[in-house]
């Protein structure tokens, strides 16, 4: 029995001090700052254990019972607090201090009871220097077990949440243990062990059901309400909807809107592909929604389309879901069109195919995986994979808000042996966008563009390919392999944007 | 100590431990168990290199004539056949004591990728490489020039962004100089030694020749750069005020990397001119390959298809009156060889020669014997789902400050797709303070345990969990691996003793004979090697060298 009151005090005061980390690092993340954060959390926890520490002499009688209800009582106080908080800063951001603190300083009070009611409950069972030194001690044995497990095994294993959760269960299974102890002083504890029962279950609860929060939590982040949310081996998919709107996600980038979406797609496919002469086998490389193949497919002379896109859970959702297959006509089930879920890279260097056109549609070259799909080696490649008179369009970032990096992509396409048509369009979900069109001859506007157009018109295109002051041309090196040098660039230009 | 006391002092610390453990046990118990390391310890040729130290080789059977008999299939042999064969000799014959051509080029593959061995670079060569330059047009990786004159490389075989990142205060950062958390001091020291280096780099002499040159024979002798040579690379370091322990640790990396030697043991010459001989800025670029050098290696054998052969143990090479023989011994047909041609290429390091070619064996001159070598260790790890760990992303070459190898590269570095599941990254571990021969053989004697402990635990630093993820480690140990050049090796007589005729037919040729072990310094003895011996046989060539 002696060795098991030990184990418990041991337990709670690793309890004790991971609650304090959970704060710490929850308020760090949230709110940055990690050495304010840090400073103010411990400093209020400690403060409130103190607290915790004077009220414990008004707790006369009844001593084991209403250690059994502080324990239980912390467990689910300091178990949920990860949860709360994560909630409160979606909920009510305003009020995350004050709910930090708050829930730091009952937290706190908590504890503090725990080590004087341990005293008191043992000081007729030994003499008082041993029972300070060795519940001191373990006390803080105890608060080193928990900042070594804590980022070590606990953090990495587990996550915030259910590290969370966890230990506030271990302090309920110490109320649990303490009912078993002192089984024989606590002769009626019927209705204390449903306490204690109860709240294990809460908690436990929140244990298993901490993806679900996460995954709530993760859904308030997007402004409409998360219809599908897929985790693949290349990213994370999250599609939303409100009334009017579907929004793709990818890893948290906004991919298209469907109010808008048209803008963009027509303006990538249309202007280089209505002037390439009969035009019978197009590639498109990216575009898993099926979006700009719905444009591709709107010519009646096209008579293969590839589609090759690395993530086969995207183009298996805009084939089979029927809302998502209804935004892009059905376009990736159409028999002219074939898709391959693979690398493009390293497809079209195994590949001896011939394309009359080429859509590049892939995500901004933010790091150096996807930085190789916009250099100079790529584009000389595509460059042998087309038909003489064919052409590539290459979605090119923003030419407003990544000025450099658009110029930089137009430079790329040049060194890699294309003339450019660099041209823009305003999407209201993106901002200003940019195309480069790279052709292999001359160039001549095109004098039809398919039926059932929302955005693009014949009087239109030309003032696409005007651009004014704050977009017009820097001077830019190409981007290569060995220096990507876009990579850089895009970064640092995003990051202005990005406050 | 009564009945009073809770517990003794023994429960309290078995209590403590027992808490403790128990922590650490449910911390592994959370990870997920994965299929079994695999792996091998694979050296080179050692029992038949110490074969050769004892002799008793039966006397040949079969004799074969050649006019050229090359010993030695690393790249100063191969490069020897490569010149033959371009100035249209025909008939000329390698022998290698190893199954695998290459020596310090060789390379393998697995299901992940192809990998180097050892060397896995070439620096963009200078216009002084001229050899470098025949070669590498000659493997379509030198493609023309552009408009103002300078070299057009294949963009896939130029080292791919990022190239280079060093892991220092549990994150990684970009480029080697370990920036983060530097002092101004540091900074200052770094750049003045960059200017200094740059000025080094820049120096022509009066006859136009350059302070520090690839080929190394090209440099200057200028009296004040040669004394370099008198002094360590860290003493020079010192004399010069550079006192940073950071650019210390930089130049030592440097060292370590280049020569498998310290920073106190480089001659300052040596340690000047890894970072003076190479083209600075724009130039500053590495070829490479996932199979490393291999690649050159590969290139070179198909070329020679036909005139190599090996293992082969060739143990004595004898200068006669009209000819020279090379025996060798098979150890696939277990029977001897002899070779008789007319001139002898001995294109393997100067410690081998001295056992090989009789009339160094008979006199064993002192030069032959004052060529000290590095053991170096590399092995390849295969990794499933490589980590790649907080801050700066993976980069080709990524090393660890303060680590105890010179960190890892990744060779599928230069792959065009954007994701890997499984990678070769290969870990190179050279042993600098190995020089005796007890040293040497204490290092070797590892087993591949030791070794896997070695290099998870180095790696472990910057990837923890690593050992999770591996699924295979291949070890090689390489007894002498490099040349060292020691202060006074670089402008003493033993290299300019080794570069003579041994007699009048027999040529050394090997990157011994430039002091350090780089690629070019061995292209460049091999191919002038060649020269020598179409001069004596009178067989035109245009000079490469």
């Amino acid at each position: 029995m002696k060795l098991a009151l030990f184990i418990s005090v041991f337990v709670i005061a690793t309890c004790g001090l991971v609650y304090e980390l959970i704060a710490g690092a929850l308020a760090s993340y949230l709110l940055g700052d990690t050495v304010l954060q840090f400073s103010t959390v411990i400093g209020a926890y400690l403060f409130a254990m103190g607290v915790g520490s004077y009220l414990s002499r008004y707790i006369g009688r009844g001593l084991v019972a209403r250690f059994v209800q502080v324990e239980a009582l912390v467990g689910l106080a300091g178990g949920s607090s990860a949860a709360l908080l994560s909630a409160v800063f979606v909920e009510a951001p305003a009020g995350f201090r004050l709910a930090l603190y708050g829930i730091v300083f009952v937290v706190g009070t908590l504890v503090g009871l725990e080590i004087p009611l341990i005293i008191r409950i043992l000081k007729d069972r030994l003499a008082l220097h041993d029972l300070v030194a060795q519940v001191l001690a373990l006390d803080y044995i105890g608060a080193l077990a928990a900042s070594l497990l804590f980022p070590l095994v606990l953090m990495p294993k587990l996550g915030l949440l259910r590290t969370c959760f966890l230990v506030g269960l271990a302090n309920v299974l110490v109320a649990l243990w303490a009912l078993r102890i002192f089984r024989e002083e606590l002769p009626r504890s019927g209705g204390l062990k449903a306490q204690v029962l109860l709240c294990a279950a809460l908690l436990m609860g929140g244990f298993l059901g901490s993806s679900r929060i996460g995954a709530w939590a993760d859904a308030s982040l997007y402004a409409d309400d998360v219809i599908l949310a897929r985790t693949t081996p290349y990213q994370k998919i999250v599609v939303t909807r409100s009334r009017h709107d579907t929004r793709l996600f990818l890893n948290g980038h906004l991919q298209f809107s469907s109010l808008d979406e048209h803008r963009y797609h027509e303006s990538l496919v249309h202007p280089g592909l209505a002037a390439v002469r009969s035009p019978r086998s197009v590639l498109i490389l990216g575009g898993g929604d099926g979006l700009a193949a719905r444009e591709v497919l709107r010519y009646p002379g096209v008579e293969r389309v590839t589609l090759v896109d690395l993530d086969a859970e995207v183009t298996r959702l805009f084939a089979s879901n029927p809302s998502l297959a209804a935004l892009n006509s059905g376009s990736l089930s159409d028999p002219r069109l074939k898709v391959v879920n693979t690398d493009a890279f390293t497809w079209l260097d195994d590949n001896p195919e011939f394309f009359d056109f080429v859509v590049v549609d892939f995500p901004d070259p933010s790091n150096h995986s996807v930085g190789k799909l916009y250099t100079t080696n790529f584009y000389g490649l595509l460059k042998r994979h087309l038909r003489p008179g064919g052409m590539v369009a290459v979605q090119a970032t923003s030419p407003l808000f990544a000025r450099g990096s658009f110029w930089c992509i137009e430079a790329t396409l040049t060194a890699g042996g294309f003339k450019t048509l660099p041209y823009h369009v305003y999407v209201p979900s993106f901002g200003e966008w940019g195309f480069v069109l790279g052709t292999t001859g001359p160039y001549a506007a095109p004098l039809t563009l398919p039926e059932g157009l929302r955005f693009l018109t014949l009087e239109t295109l030309p003032s696409l390919f005007a651009f004014s002051k704050d977009m017009e041309r820097v001077p830019s090196e190409p981007n290569r392999l060995n220096t990507q040098n876009l990579v850089h660039l895009y970064d640092s230009e995003w990051e202005k944007i990005n406050f | 100590m009564g009945k009073d006391q809770l517990l003794t002092r023994r429960d309290f610390l078995g209590l403590a431990s027992l808490l403790g453990g128990g922590a650490l046990l449910s911390g592994c118990g959370l990870r997920a168990p994965g299929p079994p390391m695999t792996g091998a310890l694979l050296g080179q040729a050692h029992s038949l290199g110490h074969r050769l130290v004892q002799g008793g080789f039966p006397p040949p059977r079969r004799i074969l004539e050649t006019d050229v008999v090359i010993v030695g299939g690393g790249i100063a042999g191969l490069s020897a056949g490569w010149k033959l064969q371009r100035s249209g000799m025909k008939d000329f014959l390698l022998l290698e004591l190893e199954a695998e051509f290459g020596g310090n080029s060789r390379w393998g593959r697995n299901k992940t990728s192809a990998y180097p061995w050892a060397a896995h670079y070439i620096p963009f060569p200078s216009p002084e490489s001229r050899a470098v330059h025949e070669l590498l047009q000659d493997l379509g990786v030198e493609q023309g020039r552009d408009a103002s004159g300078r070299p057009v490389y294949d963009e896939r075989a130029v080292c791919f962004a990022p190239q280079e990142r060093l892991f220092i205060h549990g994150r990684w950062q970009e480029g080697i100089f370990p920036k983060l958390g530097a002092t101004q001091e540091d900074v200052r020291q770094l750049a003045a030694f960059d200017a200094r280096m740059t000025a080094f780099r820049t120096m022509r002499d009066n006859e136009g020749r350059r302070a520090f040159a690839i080929p190394m024979a090209l440099s200057s002798r200028r009296p004040d750069l040669l004394a370099l040579d008198k002094l360590s690379m860290g003493d020079w370091l010192k004399r010069e005020g550079f006192t940073s322990p950071r650019l210390r640790w930089y130049a030592d990396y440097a060292c370590r990397d280049d020569f498998g030697t310290t920073v106190d043991d480089a001659s300052a010459w040596a340690g000047i001119h890894y970072f003076a001989s190479r083209g600075g800025g724009d130039e500053d670029q590495v070829l490479t390959w996932p199979e490393g050098n291999g690649f050159v290696t590969a290139g070179l054998v198909r070329r020679l298809e036909g005139r190599l052969a090996g293992p082969m143990l060739v143990y004595d090479v004898t200068e006669g009156p009209s000819g020279v023989t090379a025996d060798a011994w098979d150890p696939r047909a277990k029977e001897s060889v002899r070779v008789r041609a007319k001139t002898a290429l001995v294109c393997v390091p100067v410690f081998l020669a001295r056992r090989i070619v009789a009339s160094l064996r008979r006199e064993d001159p002192a030069w032959a014997r004052s060529f000290a070598y590095a053991p170096w260790m590399t092995a390849n790890l295969t990794v499933e789902d490589p980590p790649t760990g907080k801050g700066f992303p993976t980069a080709w070459d990524n090393v660890i400050f303060n680590g105890e190898g010179l960190g890892y590269v990744v060779a599928g570095h230069q792959g065009l797709e954007r994701q890997r599941n499984s990678e070769v990254w290969t870990y190179y571990y050279p042993m600098p303070a190995a020089a005796t021969p007890a040293a040497r053989r204490s290092a070797l004697s590892r087993s591949w345990g030791d070794w896997r402990t070695l290099i998870l635990r180095d790696l472990g630093r910057a990837h923890p969990g690593l050992a999770d993820r591996v699924r295979s480690i291949d070890v090689m140990v390489f007894g002498h691996a490099m040349v060292k050049p020691t202060v006074g090796t670089m402008w003493g007589q033993a290299r300019l003793m080794a570069q003579k005729p041994v007699g009048r037919r027999v040529f050394l040729a090997h990157s011994d004979l430039s002091g350090f072990s780089l690629f070019e310094e061995a292209q460049y003895h091999g191919v002038l090697a060649a020269q020598r011996a179409m001069t004596l046989l009178g067989h035109p060539f245009r000079p490469s060298v």
